[in-house]
């Protein structure tokens, strides 16, 4: 068992339980935070420095058969950051798609403790799990795929939305998912006759259901299964001119229900193509400010190498056929698609800094700091690795005028930024890369300092340039043990994989097992995953709230 | 300012390449004798001191003679942006990658990525060199951006594939898929070329002095005698590269890939 640890003197950011910046020591226990310590602690001494839970990505994509097959994709990537083992820790190389380990020691020396993977295929949920079980310094969990599912469109399209309930627990209890993904709902199952879906209303190839259907029965389910994490929604025509449409329509669509608009930013374009694109952010927060039922995570572009990677089909063929970038697609049998192709974002391209623009527009509209995350989408709008970057933009409006003047001049007339003076403070910061993930994903233990959260801190050197305070925290604790100091990772630890406790249902067996022999390219055998394949794991309860 | 003399003392029998990525001249000029004896090596695994491999003779210059059979040394000149290396034998893989300016001469043979994705400056090999000599490094989008290869023997495979700018040009021959993929720049081969020379490519000039399988995706477009090309082998000869006397010789002109944008073109000397 990990021993005490008494943290002294530290200026603590804790805004689920108010206290912003409020000196005061914290005790750690057998890996959770406590009162008081019993015992002789350990101590360190905090003075003069920042305390906050630790970080907490709600979408971010670091573990699938995806992110592996752009890792092979992208070889040149693997040359632009090499981690050479230490004693202790294992070696590995990607910058845009670290390897597996690499990834743990990056997001630990941020200071993040937990991080979501935004997207596994059902069928390739395996090699998911696989891939977390090799990620330390965090734990995590996965989202699957379920927008396109085949069987659910087949439930759907004969009313029953019983069925898709049940099938849908079957999936979550079978594979250890923590919550439920909609890609390009409709979108992606029309990309396999080489089509996408324009709107909500227009009827999916061969199922007769339209994508306003889709998100509706699976947010239903979502609430039925009382699921801890609200609905995840990656939209309809991500990164398409004039988009914001559908985007406002699709969080009209499910109006007074939980829902989670992921990676808004490159859902908020207006204009008719890349010459008359616009930003729309400004209409996305009026709405999301006048909706409590939404969250969202930003999506926001970073200047520089990224490498895209969804199972929005169509519009990674849309990518590859605007910048004749390498292109990967895979057909998943009858779940989902996937397409990766690399990209650059430049500060001379007008597109891509109106889309940088429209990112921290998104952040500094939104007033409710508890419903906008940060995020890059990673490794789609840049790498995680600029998060600290990031928070510096929002922490130092004069940072963000100077970065103004860099991108192309157009982007000056065409954005707000300019009139938003905003700065985040140091507590909000808290907020949005902490406890409010970590309350939207309904994780109890995570995002706060409360007696009884798990001992997941980050503790850094208060700097004026946010930028290098964040980039490397001075200790983090995960689970009440010091693992990275000085930003350097000084010992590895596990981290759990965190699911949803879905029960089983044995009953619809026999019908999915004569599927899956029509169907799958697997036996139903061999489809689930069992506990013992997750050799650190945590199950969240659900149920609906009563 | 004299020159900085480094003699390799061989590696006590061991095969395994040492990986000498600090012998660029914008790093030694800066330092003097004790400190250059004691930057870094990787060998292997294994991270041990430029002065266990090599004597030092000389100083703060930025011009670098190196002595001694280096053909399991790896990364000379890799990434060098000013200066001059000479090589007074063969040389292993990657010399030159990714320099950006400045020059070096190898007195040898050289292992294979010579001047791979370089930008600026001149390698110049007297003997032959390995395969992909100025092309990317798998995975890139580009090779060599820039700069000149001249090679007095032979090349391997792949030389300037995915070249995106630059001149490479070969007196002997070289082996298959010559400027394959290649975006722009041009490529002489005074010698044969192997099978699929400029498969793939977008734009730049392939000019052959021998009759080569050309792909059925370039097509005969004309037969000329093109300035540019004249004007490049006077220019080589100038320099001091020997290159063979074609009077005012016609070129076939095939352009291609037709399987890509088309825009590339291989010429091929019709005597
Ligand atoms: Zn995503």
């Amino acid at each position: 068992m990990a021993s005490a640890i008494r943290i002294k003197g530290g200026r603590v950011y804790d805004p689920l339980h108010g206290l912003n910046g409020v000196v005061k020591d914290l005790c750690v226990e057998d890996g959770k935070i406590v009162q008081e310590c019993h015992g002789a602690a350990e101590v360190i001494d905090a003075t003069n420095l920042v305390i906050l839970p630790g970080g907490v990505d709600i979408h971010t994509h670091i573990a699938s058969p995806a992110v592996n097959a752009a890792r092979g994709l992208r070889p040149e990537d693997h040359r632009l950051l090499c981690c050479p083992r230490k004693p202790g820790l294992r070696s590995g190389v990607g910058f845009t798609v670290p390897s597996t380990f690499t990834t743990g020691y990056l997001y630990a020396q941020l200071g993040y403790t937990t991080v979501m993977e935004a997207a596994t295929p059902p069928i390739g949920t395996r090699h998911t799990h696989e891939e977390l079980n090799d990620i330390p310094m965090v734990d995590k969990g996965c989202y699957l795929l379920m927008g396109n599912n085949e069987f659910i469109l087949q439930y759907l399209k004969s009313g029953d939305l019983e069925k898709i309930k049940r099938y849908v627990a079957w999936l979550l209890h079978s594979l250890k998912g923590f919550g439920l993904k909609l890609v390009n709902p409709g979108g992606v199952e029309q990309w396999k006759y080489g089509k996408d879906v324009e709107g909500l209303d227009e009827k999916v190839n061969h199922f007769d259901v339209t994508p306003r259907q889709i998100l509706q029965a699976l947010t239903w389910v979502n609430e039925e299964l009382g699921l801890p994490h609200s609905i995840h929604i990656h939209a309809n025509r991500l990164g398409v001119p004039g988009n914001y449409q559908v985007t406002l329509e699709t969080m009209r669509a499910l109006e007074g229900k939980r829902v989670h608009m992921a990676h808004v930013q490159f859902h908020s374009y207006g204009g008719e193509d890349y010459v008359s694109f616009t930003s729309k952010a400004k209409e996305m927060a009026d709405y999301i400010n006048g909706h409590p039922n939404v969250t969202v995570d930003v999506g926001q572009v970073v200047f520089g190498d990224a490498t895209t990677i969804t199972a929005d089909g169509p519009w990674q063929y849309r990518l590859h056929k605007l910048t004749k970038n390498k292109w990967y697609n895979l057909d998943v049998e009858v779940e989902t698609g996937s397409g990766i192709v690399p990209y650059t974002y430049r500060e001379k391209n007008y597109v891509n800094a109106l889309q940088w623009a429209i990112g921290l527009e998104t952040f500094l509209l939104i007033k409710d700091p508890w419903r906008v995350f940060l995020s890059t989408d990673h490794p789609n709008g840049g790498p995680f690795l600029y998060y600290p970057w990031i928070i510096k933009l929002l922490m130092d409006a004069e940072f963000r005028s100077q970065m103004l003047k860099r991108v192309h001049k157009r982007v000056l007339s065409h954005t707000m930024l300019p009139h938003l003076s905003r700065e985040y403070s140091l507590y909000e910061i808290a907020i949005i890369t902490r406890a409010g993930p970590a309350r939207a994903l309904g994780l109890r233990n995570k995002g706060h300092l409360g007696p009884g959260a798990d001992a997941d801190i980050a503790i850094y050197v208060d700097a004026k340039d946010k930028e290098e305070m964040f980039e490397r925290a001075a200790y983090v604790l995960k689970d009440g043990k010091i693992v990275v100091r000085d930003g350097e990772v000084v010992e590895s630890c596990p981290g759990r994989t965190i699911f949803a406790e879905v029960p089983g249902d044995d009953d619809l067996l026999t019908e999915l097992r004569d599927k899956f022999e029509k169907y799958y390219t697997v036996e139903i055998g061999n489809f689930p995953i069992p506990l013992e394949d997750l050799p650190f794991h945590q199950a969240v309860p659900t149920g609906r709230p009563v | 300012m004299g020159e900085i003399i480094l003699t390799f003392k061989g590696m006590g029998g061991s095969t395994v390449p040492l990986e000498a990525d600090p012998i660029t001249p914008d790093l030694l000029q800066l330092k003097v004798r004790a400190e250059i004896e004691r930057l870094p090596l990787y060998h292997g695994n294994e991270q041990l001191l430029l002065g266990d491999f090599f004597s030092v003779k000389g100083e703060r210059s930025n011009q670098i003679r190196l002595r001694g059979d280096l053909s399991q040394v790896k990364n000379i000149g890799v990434g060098m942006q000013t200066g001059r290396i000479v090589i007074e034998s063969s040389i292993g893989m990657h010399v030159g990658a990714r320099m950006t300016g400045g020059e070096i001469q190898v007195h040898g043979n050289a292992g294979d990525w010579a001047g791979a994705e370089m930008t600026g400056g001149l390698l110049w090999i007297n003997g032959s060199a390995g395969n992909r000599a100025g092309s990317a490094y798998r995975g890139s989008k580009y090779g060599m951006r820039g700069g000149v290869i001249l090679i007095e023997g032979s090349g391997g495979h792949e030389v300037g594939g995915y070249m995106r700018r630059g001149l490479i040009v070969v007196r002997g021959n070289l082996e298959d898929h010559a400027g394959a993929r290649m975006v722009a720049g041009s490529i002489f081969v005074f010698g044969r070329v192997g099978g699929r020379t400029g498969g793939g490519m977008k734009r730049g000039s392939i000019v052959c002095f021998n009759p080569l399988d050309v792909l059925p995706t370039f097509r005969l477009t004309s037969t000329y005698a093109p300035l540019f090309v004249t004007i490049y082998l006077r220019a080589l000869r100038s320099r001091g590269f020997s290159v063979p006397e074609i009077g005012g010789g016609r070129f076939a002109r095939y352009c291609g890939d037709l399987a890509e944008s088309g825009k590339g073109e291989i010429l091929v000397w019709q005597g």
